[in-house]
Order: structure tokens, then sequence, then C-alpha cells
């Protein structure tokens, strides 16, 4: 899970209309498993992902985008091969934070790996 | 009240209060008392608290999805839900344009027609601009309108519960009670819209808590509008002239008073919060399906730097703008009440089906309850399959035959082209079998 993260944080950084798009966003995107216990986190910081980590606990004082599904899920969310909108309308996927958090998580995925 | 629950409440109360809300109450005098009516109001708030609650708990098992599309789509399974979604996009619409109308009929009754249409049409440009801001500029405006439309409609009832009645209705020397069964389902669509406070939520805690207290609360301040006003018309205009007022509120002011002023305030407060949400979300909702893959991708667009998906905005807007002057031929402007009311039943009756359906379900996924008992659920989809049957056998013109018609051709159209896919209870049965 974590190359698939690394991976797309990698991605995500390199590419300049991701980097436009975003802006200055600042979030942690908290990643938690639902057929299992592990957690991740990707500290989003002015626009840019600045770290990845397996995460035990999580600062909840921070703005957070929360997304929870299956490892299978959520790896297939990040190296691009599910499309997110239909996984949450499906009901294998579940996300929390404001709407302008979900949108530019959205719109990332729509950058990178297209409709 | 904490500020989620306050700004959920606020939307769902923007969305249910418009302008022609004072035409159904005003309605409901033709058939029941004034006390019944009252009583009504009431009861129907109780129902729509049912409705409202059936979309909290399903919206809560889709955190992140366009609630309607997601629950109908494991109840029904993915033709059904893309019509149903389609079908409420297009009532949404339907109704800011007619609320957009029925602002300029009060414009009319207060300006030359030209300028009354420039007014509306700065008013709705007003809203599409503020909606392509981003995401916090229509919830600012949501609050401020919706509180401000709330104070004004309880100040414009004030006179009238003051005023001497001015002749015993008609229908007071009746045994009381079937007037109030006929009143029930009028007054249900004052709230009509509530649910779309479930399309705000959009935190962990939002769901389990902050949205079934908003929309409580929304609940409580439609009620609270419209309760006093219910109580005012019949007491200022003769029962049968007010079943047949297109803006009722108006009359109750008396022409050129400043609460005649405050009438027209309000008017546009109403229209501003519920296309301020109804655009918003109807948006959102296209974006979704067009990133489903259902419609054009081009709806796919986000602007920069507000992410707001401004293709689908402007779409909408340009959509309620062309519908608008259409409404200005009778046999269309009084064909729409029975049109909205047969897309609005449909859309609760599947939902509450859906409701019934996904409660069944073992593995249900189901993160929230809220306790709703069967029986009101089946008592809320009695009063819809009343008003359904109601409008297609006594009000169904041939007009409304065939824009129905054509609703159903444009929305068959666009879902036959997505794959049959099974619902979440389909799939249930099938691990059962085996």
């Amino acid at each position: 899970m974590l190359e698939a993260l690394e991976k797309f944080s990698r991605q995500a950084n390199d590419n300049r209309d991701v980097r436009r798009v975003v802006g200055a966003w600042t979030v942690d995107l908290v990643l938690a498993e639902s057929d299992g216990a592990d957690r991740w986190v990707l500290e989003v910081r002015d626009g840019r992902i600045a770290r990845v980590q397996s995460a035990d606990t999580i600062d909840a004082s921070s703005r957070q985008l929360e997304v929870t599904g299956t490892r299978a899920v959520l790896e297939s969310l990040f190296s691009g091969t599910l499309n997110p909108v239909r996984a949450a309308t499906r009901g294998d996927l579940e996300i929390f934070g404001d709407m302008s958090d979900q949108t530019r998580l959205d719109a990332v995925a729509l950058i990178l790996w297209g409709p | 009240m904490a500020n989620e629950t306050r700004r959920l409440a606020l939307v769902g109360t923007g969305m249910a209060i418009s302008i022609s809300n004072n035409a159904v109450l005003g309605s409901s005098f033709a058939h029941s008392s004034p006390l019944e009516v009252t009583l009504a109001v009431g009861v129907a708030g109780l129902l729509m608290l049912v409705i409202a609650f059936a979309f909290v708990e399903m919206s809560a098992m889709f955190p992140g999805s366009v609630g309607l599309r997601a629950f109908t789509r494991a109840a029904f399974g993915e033709r059904w839900s893309s019509a149903l979604t389609l079908l409420y996009i297009v009532m949404a619409v339907g109704m800011g344009a007619f609320e957009a109308h029925l602002c300029y009929a009060v414009f009319r009754a207060w300006l030359p027609s030209t300028l009354a249409s420039l007014l509306v049409t700065v008013i709705l440009a007003l809203i599409v601009w503020i909606n392509a801001l981003g995401y916090e500029a229509p919830a600012k405006l949501q609050t401020v309108c919706t509180i401000a439309v709330v104070g004004m409609l309880w100040l414009l009832a004030v006179p009238g519960i003051a005023h001497a009645p001015i002749a015993p209705p008609p229908v007071s020397e009746r045994t009381f009670g079937p007037g109030l069964l006929l009143a029930v389902p009028t007054a249900l669509f004052l709230f009509v819209g509530i649910e779309w406070a479930c399309y705000s939520a959009t935190k962990r805690s939002t769901f389990l808590v902050e949205l079934p207290r908003g929309v409580r609360w929304a609940v409580l301040a439609v009620a609270s509008a419209y309760l006093p006003l219910s109580i005012a018309f019949p007491r200022v205009i003769e029962a049968r002239r007010l079943a047949t007022l297109e803006l009722p509120h108006l009359a109750l002011a008396g022409e050129r008073t400043p609460i005649w002023y405050l009438a027209i305030a309000i008017s546009v407060l109403a229209l501003t919060t519920t296309f301020n949400v109804g655009l918003g979300g109807t948006a959102r909702m296209l974006y979704a399906l067009a990133r489903e893959g259902m419609l054009p991708k081009a709806l796919t667009r986000l602007s920069v730097p507000a992410l707001v998906p401004r293709r689908a905005v402007f779409l909408i807007a340009a959509i309620v703008f062309a519908i608008v002057p259409v409404f200005e031929r009778p046999a269309i402007f009084q064909s729409v009440p029975t049109l909205l009311s047969i897309n609005l039943c449909v859309v609760y009756l599947l939902a509450l089906v859906s409701w019934l359906k996904l409660r069944k379900l073992e593995h249900r996924r189901q993160k929230l309850n809220l306790g709703i008992p069967v029986w009101s659920v089946v008592l809320a989809m009695l009063v819809l399959a009343v008003v359904l049957t109601d409008a297609v056998v006594s009000r169904l013109s041939a007009g409304v035959a065939w824009v129905l018609a054509a609703e159903f051709v444009a929305i068959a159209a666009v879902t036959l082209r997505n794959p049959v896919s099974a619902s979440l209870v389909e799939h249930q049965r099938l691990e059962e079998s085996r």
C-alpha cells in the first residue's frame, strides 16, 4: 500500500496541472482500511504531498479528509484503476471532509487518470 | 445550536421556503377550516420529518456520494437509480424556474413588466455568480437569507393575526375531520426540499449527529413560518378567494403598505434561498453523473481556483433562464404544480421504498438508526400515493401528459445507455441462494 501511495505522491507532485488546480491546499488525507486496522496519512502542505506514512495515531486537530475502504479498493483508487465517484456511489468508498477538500481530491484523480 | 447543525438546518429550511408555498397554503382553505389547515401543517411537518429522516439514514450509508443516486442504486440497481436521479434534477430545475416566474409575478404587481423581468434576471445572475465563486459564499448567502426570510414571514403574519376575522369561513359548519385529511397532503408540500440538507453533510460526525438535528430544526423552522400564516390568511382574505390566489401573501399585506413591501422582500429572499441551494446541489449531481460516465465529460470541468463544476452550474442556470418565460402561458403555468407534484411523489415514494428495502439487508451497511417506525414510513407513502393518484386522475391535462412523456423519453434515452447492474438487495438474494 505504501508503495502505491508513494508512487501516487510522486505523480501528483510532479504534475503541473495538479499543483495549479489544488493551489495552496493543506490537509491531512487519512486513509483507513475497512477490512483491517491499518491507516495511512498523506500530509498535503501548500499543494504538495509532503509526507506519506503509516499512522497509528491521527492528529485530530488538523484539517482532515478521510477516505475509508477495503485495502484493495484503496490501492485501486491510488493507482488510478478505480473511479472515486463511482466507488462512492457503489458504497465501496466512504469519504468524509469538507466539500472543497473532496472536490480537490477528485480533481487530482481527474487530472492524473482522466474522466 | 452548533454551527454545523445551524448550517444544515438553514439549507433545508431555505430550500423548503418558497413563494409557491403561500399559494399551496391558501389552496387548502377551499376544502378545510382554518383550524384544520393549522393542524394539517403540524401533521405534515411530522410526515416530512419521517421522509427526511429516511433520506438522512440512507445518505449516511453512502458518505461522499450523491445520496439519492447511491441509495436508490443499492435498492433498485443502476438504471432505475440513474432515471430517478435525473428526475430529481429535472424537478429541482423546474421548481427553480417556477419560483423565478412567481418572483417575476410579484415584481409585476409593483413595477412595469420590463423592469420586473430585469430584476429577476439580475437576482438569478447574482446567485449564479455567487455559486461560481466557490463553496463558502453560497453557504453565507444561505445563512443570511434564510434567517431573514423566516423572520419576515413571522412579521408578515402579525397584522393578519391581529386583524378582526372578516367572516366565518363557509366550511366552518362542517364536521371537523374530513377537511384535515384533505389538507395534510397539500400541507406536505410546504416542507418539500428539507431533505436537501443531506447533500451538504460531509463529515463523519455530521451524518450521525448534526444532520438529524439540522433536519429537525428545519422542520420546526418551516412549520413556525407557516403556522402563523395559516391563522392570518383566513382572518383577512375570504376562504374561496384565498384558494384561487397565486400570491396570497401580497393580498394579505394590502397594496402599497409597508407590509406589502415586506411581502415583496420575502419573495426575493425565498427565490434566493431555493435557487441557491438547488443550483449548487443539482450542479454537483450533474458533475457526479458526468464523472460516472453517464453524462458528457464536458460537465466534469472544474473551475480554478474555486473548484466548482462551473459548466454544470451554467447549464442549470441556462435551462432555468430558458424555461422561466415559458411559464407566462397560462395553460403551462397552471399545469406546473401538477407536473411537479407527480415528479415529487414518484421520487419520494421510491426513496421510501428504498428505505424499506435497504433496512432488510442482512449485511446492511447502515451506520445510523434514527428509530423511524415502519408504520410511519408506510403512512407517508400512503399520503404520497393519494397526492399522486389525485394528480394523475383528476388534474392530468393533455399538456402535462405530453411533458411527462417527453421527460420519460429523455431520461430513458440517457439511462438506457448505462449497463444493467444488480442492486445490493439482489446481491444479497444471490448470496443467500448459494
